[in-house]
């Protein structure tokens, strides 16, 4: 059954890796929208098997309402309504009540009931409501779902209930890959990739290195990562896979390697070399490695990100004597310039439906993430004096939100701002400068 | 000029001080108390000790192993210049002696944007360092981008020091 070869996979990566896994990450909405649509999350039912050893049902190892509420309230767009508003505790759809939620002032309802099949497998159906309109909106089964991806069920659930009321797929069920730097005097500094649950869950570490590690890149099904390490004393560019934490060389030429990014089909990537002598674009076929050279100039060129249609790319070039934007095709035809405004535009993505990209920018003194919406050339910073330094901005995969890196209080932190700049969240580390955020693709639904 | 006058001052003083320590010297007449000739060339530089002193450097610039650049810059300074060239001839005299160029950038500006300009510099170095004849040594470059900083705090005396390039063999 495909499902438990899923399974087993993920129990492997759980029991490599638990004895390295450190500090939880807590999420905080620094600013969220006026108001957020206000959602009920019922907590489920639980019924089965019986626990021989308490005599009640099995205690869920994972609260599935609990996960699905605060997805919802962690993306600034719904606001949670505490249980204690709540007049009545349904969990099929014949014990719905639309009055009871028009009094709790809940425009979105989700109610569910889980089974315990025994052998730490569930079954869970999860429904969602519009309650103005008294209509079911989404309603979901999972069958045999083993106790260990509960979490990840959740954060379905949550996906389906977001893209239900706001007409946009949820990214909730996503991983985020960052790196920490722990210093324990001048000398001693540990770098460690890790790899977390959209939510901050279960960080989990991928490879650890004395010197700096930059640029991680998820592969476009969520199994690998790309990512620069200096553990030879050179840059150097590494695929590592996720799930067996396998890793190779892809890119240790001459001069410089970095800046890797994923084809939108998975099948090349690119990267920057300087192995012509200064720093251009390349891209390496991952299956064949012959390697095709996109741009050819004398002014540093790099950080290439793909458009979604996978036919072009977008890179830093400081050719015009200041780092810009520029687009080019992928066969090294069609070259343009981006952006004209201030004299630092660098490192920039695309939003996944490819109308806008997201850069850092300084427009005057202070570094900013930025938009700019390709259609109309407007530049919006979206980031103020609340953090400095702000590095490596990457879109959720469904363009509702963008991750990037900052100093805040001399420390490095997380940060996520909306892609209308209206909701802002910190990530919260308990140790450790945290730089290099890189949000995955969405996984495969269960 | 002025600089020229005040080192032969400097010197003078020097010798009259390093005289009034030692009788001995004392005794035997003091060397020609012409105006002393100031070298223009100090260690081979093309400068005198003063001008030299002047850029921060004191005595033989060989003793210098970082040079600094301005920010988003890989323009070589009259100080980083002095310097290099003093590796260069000193390269020049030796073969087979593994050169290293380290480049290195402030924490300002992304990581992989500066990797490049980190590579830059030190290839400004070694360009330089070739043109005045640093002999047959192989000469590596390699770039940390802003991943090696030596001062660690956020502001612009961290940041200067952190704009680099180590010259090392």
């Amino acid at each position: 059954m495909k499902l438990f070869k899923f399974a087993s996979l993920f129990l492997l990566v759980v029991s490599c890796v638990c004895g390295s896994a450190s500090a939880q990450i807590n999420i905080e909405i620094t600013q969220g929208v006026a108001r957020g649509i206000p959602v009920a999350v019922v907590p489920f039912e639980l019924s089965g098997q019986v626990d021989p050893a308490t005599g009640g049902v099995a205690s869920l190892p994972h609260d599935v309402a609990q996960i699905v509420s605060n997805d919802l309230a962690r993306s600034g767009e719904f606001d949670a309504i505490p249980s204690d508003r709540f007049l009545s505790f349904p969990h099929r759809p014949e014990e719905v009540r639309f009055k009871d939620w028009r009094v709790a002032k809940a425009e979105a309802l989700v109610i569910g009931e889980i089974r315990s099949l025994g052998n730490n497998s569930y079954s869970i159906e999860a429904r969602g409501y519009d309650v103005f309109r008294e209509k079911m909106v989404v309603g979901r089964r999972f069958d045999e779902v083993p106790g260990n991806l509960l979490r990840k069920v959740s954060h379905q659930i949550a996906d389906y209930i977001y893209e239900a009321m706001t007409g946009r797929p949820g990214a909730f069920d996503t991983q985020i890959a960052y790196v920490t730097v722990e210093r324990s005097g001048q000398a001693q500094v540990r770098n460690f990739l890790r790899v977390a649950d959209s939510d901050g869950y279960g960080p989990r570490t991928l490879f650890e290195s004395s010197n700096s590690i930059i640029s991680p890149a998820w592969s476009p099904d969520a199994t690998r990562l790309a990512y620069v390490t200096f553990e030879t004393n050179r840059s150097q560019i590494v695929v590592q896979n996720v799930t067996t934490l396998d890793r190779s060389v892809v890119a240790s030429f001459r001069g410089i390697n970095g800046a890797p990014a994923w084809s939108p089909d998975g099948n090349f990537l690119a990267y920057t070399s300087s192995t012509a002598g200064n720093a251009d674009i390349y891209i390496m076929d991952m299956t064949t490695r012959t390697r095709q050279q996109i741009t050819k100039h004398w002014a540093i060129d790099t950080e290439a990100a793909w458009s979604p249609d996978g036919q072009s790319l977008v890179f830093t070039s400081d050719r015009s004597g200041n780092p810009h934007i520029y687009r080019i095709d992928r066969d090294g035809s069609g070259l343009e310039r981006l952006t004209f405004n201030g004299k630092y535009n660098a490192r920039a993505s695309y939003a996944p439906n490819g109308q806008s990209l997201v850069m850092i920018s300084r427009p005057n003194k202070e570094f900013h993430v930025a938009i700019m919406d390709l259609a109309t050339g407007e530049q919006k910073s979206l980031t103020g004096g609340e953090v400095s330094l702000v590095e490596s901005p990457s879109f959720a995969p469904n363009g509702a939100m963008i991750l990037y890196a900052a100093q805040k209080q001399y420390n490095g932190i997380l940060a996520a701002v909306s892609a209308d700049g209206r909701v802002k969240q910190e990530l919260r580390f308990q140790n450790g400068d945290v730089k290099e955020p890189a949000w995955s693709p969405s996984g495969t639904r269960f | 000029m002025n600089n020229k006058l005040s080192t032969a001052l400097l010197l003078a003083m020097a010798l009259t001080l390093t005289a009034c320590g030692n009788k001995e010297v004392v005794a035997e007449a003091p060397p020609a108390a012409a105006p002393v000739a100031v070298d223009n060339n100090a260690f081979g530089s093309g400068y005198s000790v003063s001008d030299l002193e002047s850029m921060g450097i004191m005595g033989d610039p060989v003793n210098y192993r970082t040079v600094y650049f301005a920010y988003d810059s890989s323009e070589i300074a009259e100080r980083s210049r002095v310097i290099v060239e003093a590796h260069a001839r000193a390269l020049g005299s030796q073969s087979g002696v593994e050169v290293t160029l380290e480049g290195h950038c402030d924490e300002r500006g992304t990581r992989e944007y500066n990797l490049a300009l980190g590579e830059r510099r030190s290839q400004g170095v070694a360009r330089l360092m070739s043109a005045v004849g640093a002999g047959n040594n192989p000469v590596q470059n390699v770039s940390y981008g802003e991943e090696r900083p030596v001062a660690l705090e956020h502001n612009d005396s961290a940041w200067s020091q952190n704009r680099r390039v180590e010259i090392l063999y």
